[in-house]
């Protein structure tokens, strides 16, 4: 009986310790199906033009929250100044609207385009996301690194796309990751420091831009036609333009998203 | 004579009482890790970062993932507890259905350290997460249980004050009503006459010297406690049974034997434990028990309630729900919601919930203060109850008011869960009458000895022949190993002769 029940515990300690202990490691790199073979009308660019704009805000600019980072002694000895989100990265004139992102939403026919050769990037610098906005293409590559010499975890929540989350522990890490579908936009946070994050607009075609802090942005090359040009904010949410493009034409458009009436759609 | 509880059994609750301690800081682990929303913040498990968990280096537990580590951490701390105390439990408690239910609650933190990967694995889905914490407050419940029915008060099954205390003589017409069985078997010596108010199968064994140096002091055998072996061998002499000493299996089936108990050979715990119970005095259990039936439909379906609730804050916390209704006491201004949706209706559920609840735990220790007020073991939680939900509802009111502030949120949880298990408390005492009974297996025999040894001849043998495949094989085994041994030896013999 004794015997008996010194196996039982035995077989009891031997299974808790192969819960605890068993287990995969970490894939430090994850890639999706790559793209399939352009194919479609190519874009001439004899006759492509440039679409040219500004996103403003109307109204006063709503203060950007503050970021504490002592949970970290590393952030905070990156980071000596006071530091706040980057949701309104607001002009010097109080109205140009950065970190919007801007693209051709609807109208671009059966196009093909090459696939980019260039990753698309996302650094992990200062316990901030470098950039904040930024757009890239389906099946292109996304290099992410932790320059931080702490660790830091990507974690990315798209809807239509695969979820992820990769740690990175050591400062230098990269690792790379693709979408195989397109979304505006896939957000990505650090589940360790939970101020960081940073969106991604992933697209099947190349017009796409983020505005600066002057609010500029362009998108270039477009063949002629007429298209439908979307401008994302994190918070304001979104608003779209129609316009139509003749051969090698420039046009400007122009967005402004009312600060005190957010109109959220993401 | 005063019989107080070994040190074994009363370390055994202390154990279990530590198990349960722990359990609570980490439910406050956990709902800190929720609280934060740093589940996530270390990706791999059962590895951290890739490192084995238990070398992962300090100076890596910065921002979010010191709650999420210490979280493992923790549990992985509670489950070593766990595997020792079910082993504890196993091994020295005489009770099988508390060593099978010990072997539960370490299936539990088992099963909780796995949906606990699998949430992280599959970066929270709000069913995991929410099985995760329901699974909590369930191995909570078994560890608070378990420290219950380990305690002395339990195992004494809550005698009143008007019982005689714990260990004093009892009076003649009890000693009367005795069945004196350690007279007919010397091998056992009844403690129970001493006893009369402890319930009968919860008392600690006692430890096999005792048994001996009593059965020693009964028969007038003075000077130091004799071995087992001249024990059994007087035991023998008593009962005229000649030839060598038996076997202490032997003299247990006989002692089985005599009471009549078919089956294989109950081991010495389980013959002594019998023994003690066989001379209990009739009656006097019941009446220290509290036997109410409305009591304990109270209890159980407030405990039920409770755990109910706790279900929905859990679905409420993991599905993002916590705020979906921003104003507290109103809602959205209005008595009940303007508008809706699926985690207003959540959160809708857990305040109306709470109305429910509190109801509940009002009824339940109004009727304790009515009925039961003199008695300490359900008056106390009744009264502990009251109390934690008041500090419960405050807490929920303050975390929709302070925007679901992190520490706040945190103990509100662990406040659940500690009103959940003082609940529990209150059902389990309120059943302990129950529990006496369906412990009771054997009846105490009060035929004539001789009687039943005439019984016993007339009964087939093979009727209790015992099986045991293991055994057997094992036999069968030794057996073959026997005879090649001798065939060995043999041969090797023919050859040294030749």
């Amino acid at each position: 009986m004794r015997l008996r029940n010194a196996r039982v515990g035995l077989l009891g300690m031997a299974l808790a310790t192969a819960v605890v202990a068993c287990g995969g490691g970490q894939e430090t790199s994850s890639t999706s199906a790559p793209a399939a073979a352009p194919s479609g009308e190519r874009v001439d660019p004899a006759t492509a033009g440039d679409v040219k704009g500004m996103v403003t805000l109307d109204g006063a600019a709503p203060k950007n929250e503050a970021i504490k980072m002592n949970a970290d002694p590393v952030c905070v000895k990156a980071n000596s100044t006071p530091q706040f989100q980057e949701t309104y990265e607001v002009g010097t004139d109080g109205k140009a609207l950065g970190n919007v992102f801007v693209y051709v939403k609807d109208g671009l026919g059966n196009y093909a385009y090459d696939p980019p050769t260039a990753p698309a990037k996302i650094d992990q610098q200062n316990c901030r996301y470098h950039p904040h906005v930024f757009g890239m293409r389906v099946g292109q590559s996304l290099e992410i690194l932790n320059s931080d010499p702490t660790l830091h975890n990507i974690h990315a929540l798209p809807k239509g796309n695969s979820e992820f989350n990769t740690g990175q522990p050591i400062q230098g890490m990269k690792t790379t990751h693709t979408f195989d579908k397109k979304e505006v936009m896939v957000p990505f946070k650090c589940d360790v420091h939970g101020w960081m994050n940073a969106y991604v607009g992933v697209l099947d075609h190349p017009y796409y831009a983020v505005s600066d802090k002057e609010g500029k942005f362009e998108l270039k090359s477009l063949p002629p036609g007429t298209y439908t040009v979307e401008a994302w904010h994190e918070k304001l949410g979104t608003q779209t333009v129609s316009v139509t493009l003749g051969a090698k034409e420039t046009k400007d458009i122009s967005f402004t998203f009312k600060s005190a009436a957010p109109t959220v759609t993401n | 004579m005063s019989h107080q509880p070994s040190a074994m059994t009363t370390m055994l609750h202390r154990f279990a009482k530590l198990v349960v301690a722990c359990t609570v800081l980490l439910i406050l682990a956990g709902s800190l890790v929720t609280s934060h929303d740093a589940g996530l913040s270390v990706p791999d498990w059962p590895t951290s970062y890739g490192w084995n968990m238990f070398t992962f280096p300090p100076s890596m537990w910065v921002a979010n993932i010191f709650y999420e580590h210490g979280h493992r951490l923790i549990a992985s701390t509670v489950g070593f507890l766990t595997i020792i105390l079910a082993t504890w439990l196993w091994l020295a408690d005489a009770r099988p259905w508390l060593k099978w239910f010990g072997a539960a609650a370490l299936g539990a933190i088992i099963a909780q350290g796995v949906l606990g990967g699998l949430t992280v694995l599959f970066f929270l889905p709000a069913a995991v997460s929410t099985a995760h914490a329901a699974l909590a407050e369930i191995f909570l419940c078994m560890t608070v249980a378990i420290a219950l029915f380990t305690s002395p008060r339990w195992m004494e099954g809550y005698g009143t004050a008007e019982a005689a205390p714990y260990g004093a003589e009892p009076d003649d017409a009890a000693l009367d009503d005795a069945v004196p069985y350690s007279a007919e078997n010397p091998l056992v010596v009844s403690l129970s006459n001493h006893e009369p108010n402890r319930s009968s199968f919860d008392r600690p064994v006692p430890g096999k010297r005792l048994i001996l140096r009593q059965a020693q002091d009964e028969r007038g055998v003075e000077g130091p406690v004799l071995s087992k072996r001249l024990i059994l061998r007087q035991a023998q002499d008593e009962r005229r049974v000649e030839g060598p000493a038996l076997s202490k299996r032997l003299i247990l089936r006989q002692a089985q034997d005599e009471r009549r108990v078919e089956g294989p050979v109950l081991s010495k715990r389980l013959i002594l434990r019998q023994a003690q119970d066989e001379p209990r005095v009739e009656g006097l259990r019941t009446s220290e028990c509290i036997d109410d039936v409305t009591l304990r439909r109270l209890a159980t379906a407030t405990t039920a309630l409770i755990f109910l609730q706790i279900l929905i804050g859990a679905a409420m916390r993991h599905t993002g729900a916590g705020l979906a209704i921003p104003d507290f006491p109103w809602m959205f201004g209005h008595v009940v919601p303007d508008h809706w949706n699926g985690r207003i209706a959540v959160h809708f559920t857990h305040r109306a919930g709470a109305l429910i609840v509190t109801l509940g735990i009002g009824i339940l220790s109004a009727y304790v203060w009515s009925h039961h007020r003199g008695r300490r073991e359900l008056a106390q939680p009744a009264a502990l109850i009251v109390a934690l939900v008041v500090i419960q509802v405050t807490l929920g009111a303050l975390t929709v008011l302070t925007r679901r502030d992190i520490w706040i949120n945190s103990l509100h949880v662990v406040c659940g869960a500690l009103v959940l298990t003082t609940s529990l408390v209150l059902t389990l005492r309120s059943w302990r009458a129950r529990f006496a009974r369906a412990e009771v297996r054997l009846e105490a025999d009060t035929t004539d000895i001789t009687v039943r040894r005439k019984e016993r001849v007339k009964k087939p043998r093979t009727a209790r022949k015992p099986r045991n495949p293991q055994r057997e094989f094992l036999g069968v085994f030794r057996g073959l190993c026997e005879f090649c041994f001798q065939r060995v030896r043999l041969q090797a013999d023919r050859r040294g002769r030749a």
